[in-house]
C-alpha cells in the first residue's frame, strides 16, 4: 500500500505542475497562497486574463482576500466566488488534500458564457488528457449550491482539483515506485486473483525472473509444488482484508533452488477504499537460516566437547587415583594432568581452534622447567600445526614425559638437561612427524619395574590418537623417547 | 577402586565388548569400568575404518560406540554393527545431528559423562538378553 509522503504533500511542486496546466488550458491566472495569505506560488500569468486584469484594474489584494475567505471554511472542499469584474469571474478555492487545508488557489475566467462541455473540452485539450475522462471526473463531483458560485467557475475548480489530485497521486506513485525499486526486499504487487501486477528489482534478484517474465503470471508459480495450498490460503486471507506479517516460508528460484524467505503480505486498496490486490514483501532469510543452522552445529559441537572433557577429567581422576599411594600423592599428579589439559585448550583457543603448533605445545609444557641455564632445555623444530584433537593428545604425552623427568629423570637435578627436537619428513613417500625427547645429565636411569599410568598413556595415546608409535628407551644416561606419527601436511602451512 | 555389585549385574560378566572411542582417556575409563563389570574388552578402536574391521573380525556380544570419531560421523560403524546383529550403546555428549544414519538415530544412548552404575544399567537393558540367550 502506498503511504502518504509528507514531503510531497507540503511541497508546492506537484501543485505547481497541475496549476500551470490548468492555467494554460483555460487562460487563467493562478496564484497559490498559504493559510496566512502569503504567496507560495504564482501568479501564473501568460494569459489574456492578465491583460483583462490590467484593463479592469488589477488588484493583487483580491487574492489575499480570496485566500482568507477560502481558508475560513477549511472543512469544505469547494470554491468561493470572490469577485466579479467586467466579464470576469474570480473564483477562489481552498485546496484540501488528505483532509488538510494547504492553502488557496485563485482562478478567474473571462468567458462566462462558455458551456460546461466546451470548457471541459478546452481544458482536456490543453491539458492533454481525454475529454471523456475529464468529463467523467466532473460529473462525479458532488453538486455545488448554485447561489455560491457561477456554474462554470465551479466546474473549472472541480476539474482543476481533479487534475491536482491526479498529479499529486502520480507524484506520490512515482516516489513510492522509486522507494519500492530501491528496496532490498522483493516487493511484488498482485491482484485479487493472485496475478502479478508489479515486480521490483529486488524481486528479480531474489527469484531470478525479470519483470517481463513475471508480470501477468499467477504468483503461485513461485511456490514449490508441496506448498501450493499455502498460496490459496494467503489469497483467501488477503481477500478478507487480513495482513500477514513475517511469515517464514520457502519459495522457488528460477534455477529450481529453494529460497528461505520471510513474507509480509498487505492488502492494497484504491483511492475509494476498494480492495484491489495485495503487496507481497519477501525478504531473503537464507543467510539467517544458514547462520541458525551453523549455530546449532556449534552448540552441538560444544556440548560434545564439554561432555568429552568431563569424561576425560573423570578418567584422569580415576586413573591417577589408582596409581596414587596416598591423597597427598594424588593431588599434585591429578592437578598436573588437569593443567596440561587446560593448557592444550588454551593453545587451541589462541589458534581459533584451528590447530596447535608443536613448538608451542613443547614450550608450554617445558616452560616451567626452564632456568637461567639456557642449555638445560633445548627445543628445536619447524612450525607444524596439528589438528585440535592431536594437539591435545600430544600435550598430554609431553606432560607425562616432563612429569617423569621432573620426578625421576634429568629435570630432577640441576645439572640435568632435556633436548626436544622434531621434524616433519617423508618416510617412504608418507608424511610423518618424528619427535625425539632426549634426557641427559640426570641420575642413572633404571628400567621401571612396572608400567605406570604415564608410560601407558604415552604408548597407547601414540597408537590410539596419533596412529603412530612411541619407543621409550630407558638408557642409563637418560630416557630417550622416540615418537613417530603420520601427519597430513596442510598446504597453507609452510615450514620455517 | 572397587564397586558394589548389585544383583543382576553378573549377567554382564564374560560379555565380549568392542569399545569405539577416539579419545584415549575416555576409552581407558570405559575399559576400566567394563573390566570392573567382568566384561572382556575385545578391542578398542578410534577410527571408522579400524572399527568396521574389528566388527567383521571378532565375535562380539555388544559395542560401546562414540557418535563422533575425530570429526567423522560413526554412522558406518553403527550400520556394520546392525548388519552383524551386534547390540550397541551410543556413547555421546549430545543428541543426534545431520548425517546420522537411521541406525545411529535410533540407537539407545548413554550420555557422557557417566558412572559405572549407569553403564551397567544401560548395558543390562541393551545387551543383557543376549547374554541370557547365549547361556
Amino acid at each position: 500500500m502506498i503511504s502518504p509522503l509528507s514531503n510531497a504533500l507540503f511541497s508546492p511542486d506537484p501543485w505547481k505542475i497541475a496549476l500551470e496546466k490548468y492555467a494554460s488550458a483555460v487562460h487563467l491566472t493562478v496564484r497559490l497562497f498559504d493559510t496566512d495569505g502569503r504567496t507560495v506560488f504564482g501568479p501564473v500569468h501568460p494569459t489574456p486574463l492578465f491583460r483583462l486584469f490590467d484593463e479592469a484594474g488589477y488588484d493583487p489584494g483580491i487574492f489575499a482576500e480570496c485566500a482568507r475567505r477560502c481558508t475560513a471554511q477549511t472543512d469544505k472542499r469547494g470554491a468561493v466566488l470572490v469577485s466579479q469584474y467586467i466579464g470576469l469571474t474570480v473564483v477562489g478555492a481552498s485546496l484540501v488534500l488528505e483532509g488538510r487545508t494547504m492553502g488557496a488557489a485563485v482562478s478567474g475566467y473571462a468567458f462566462a458564457d462558455f458551456s460546461q462541455v466546451s470548457e471541459t473540452q478546452l481544458l482536456a485539450h490543453h491539458a492533454g488528457i481525454a475529454f471523456e475522462r475529464l468529463w467523467d471526473i466532473a460529473r462525479k463531483q458532488p453538486p455545488v449550491p448554485q447561489q455560491r458560485l457561477v456554474v462554470q467557475g465551479e466546474l473549472l475548480q472541480v476539474l482543476g482539483d481533479a487534475l491536482l489530485r491526479e498529479n499529486y497521486r502520480t507524484r506520490q506513485y512515482e516516489q513510492a515506485a522509486a522507494i519500492v525499486n530501491s528496496s532490498g526486499d522483493a516487493i511484488i504487487g498482485i491482484d485479487l486473483n493472485g496475478a502479478i501486477v508489479s515486480w521490483n528489482d529486488a524481486a528479480k534478484r531474489l527469484f531470478g525472473y525479470a519483470a517481463e517474465e513475471a508480470v501477468g503470471k499467477p504468483v503461485a508459480f513461485l511456490i514449490p509444488p508441496n506448498r501450493l495450498d499455502e498460496g490459496a490460503g494467503i489469497l483467501e486471507r488477503i481477500r478478507s482484508g487480513e495482513r500477514i506479517d513475517h511469515y517464514d516460508t520457502v519459495r522457488r528460484h528460477k534455477d529450481g533452488t529453494s529460497i528461505d524467505i520471510s513474507l509480509t503480505v498487505s492488502p492494497v486498496s484504491d483511492a475509494e477504499g476498494n480492495l484491489v490486490g495485495a503487496s507481497k514483501i519477501a525478504r531473503d532469510v537464507t543467510g539467517r537460516k544458514r547462520a541458525e543452522a551453523h549455530r546449532d552445529v556449534l552448540i552441538g559441537e560444544m556440548s560434545h566437547r564439554v561432555k568429552n572433557v568431563l569424561a576425560t577429567v573423570q578418567s584422569i581422576a580415576s586413573q591417577t587415583l589408582q596409581q596414587s599411594a596416598s591423597v597427598e600423592a594424588f593431588k599434585p599428579a591429578f592437578n598436573g594432568r588437569l593443567r596440561a589439559l587446560a593448557q592444550a585448550h588454551d593453545l587451541l583457543m589462541d589458534e581459533g581452534w584451528a590447530g596447535a603448533d608443536v613448538g608451542a605445545l613443547v614450550d608450554r609444557i617445558l616452560g616451567p622447567h626452564r632456568t637461567m641455564d639456557r642449555t638445560r632445555i633445548v627445543t628445536k623444530g619447524p612450525r607444524i600445526i596439528l589438528p585440535p584433537q592431536r594437539g591435545v593428545a600430544l600435550i598430554m604425552i609431553l606432560h607425562e614425559l616432563a612429569t617423569n623427568a621432573a620426578k625421576y629423570g634429568s629435570l630432577s637435578v640441576p645439572s640435568g638437561a632435556v633436548e626436544v627436537t622434531w621434524r616433519g619428513d617423508d618416510d617412504d613417500g608418507r608424511s610423518q612427524i618424528r619427535l625425539c625427547w632426549i634426557e641427559s645429565g640426570g641420575p642413572r636411569v633404571k628400567v621401571p619395574s612396572r608400567r605406570g599410568f604415564g608410560s601407558k598413556l604415552i604408548e597407547r595415546s601414540m597408537v590410539h590418537e596419533l596412529h603412530g608409535e612411541a619407543r621409550l628407551d630407558y638408557r642409563a644416561e637418560g630416557l630417550h623417547a622416540d615418537l613417530r606419527f603420520p601427519w597430513e601436511r596442510n598446504p597453507s602451512e609452510e615450514s620455517t | 577402586m572397587t564397586y558394589a555389585m548389585p544383583a543382576g549385574r553378573d549377567a554382564l560378566a564374560g560379555l565380549r565388548v568392542l569399545v569405539v572411542e577416539d579419545e584415549l582417556l575416555v576409552a581407558m575409563l570405559v575399559e576400566e569400568m567394563l573390566q570392573e563389570l567382568g566384561c572382556k574388552v575385545v578391542q578398542t578402536t578410534s577410527t571408522v575404518e579400524e572399527s568396521i574391521a574389528a566388527v567383521r573380525q571378532h565375535h562380539l556380544d555388544g559395542a560401546l560406540l562414540d557418535g563422533n570419531l575425530s570429526g567423522e560421523n560413526s554412522s558406518p560403524v553403527a550400520d556394520e554393527l546392525l548388519g552383524h546383529a551386534v547390540p550397541f550403546l551410543l556413547v555421546t555428549g549430545y543428541g543426534g545431528r545431520d548425517g546420522d544414519s537411521p541406525a545411529l538415530k535410533m540407537a539407545p544412548r548413554l550420555k557422557k559423562p557417566f558412572d559405572i552404575d549407569e553403564l551397567a544399567d544401560r548395558m543390562l537393558d541393551v545387551f543383557g538378553c543376549r547374554q541370557a540367550r547365549a547361556n
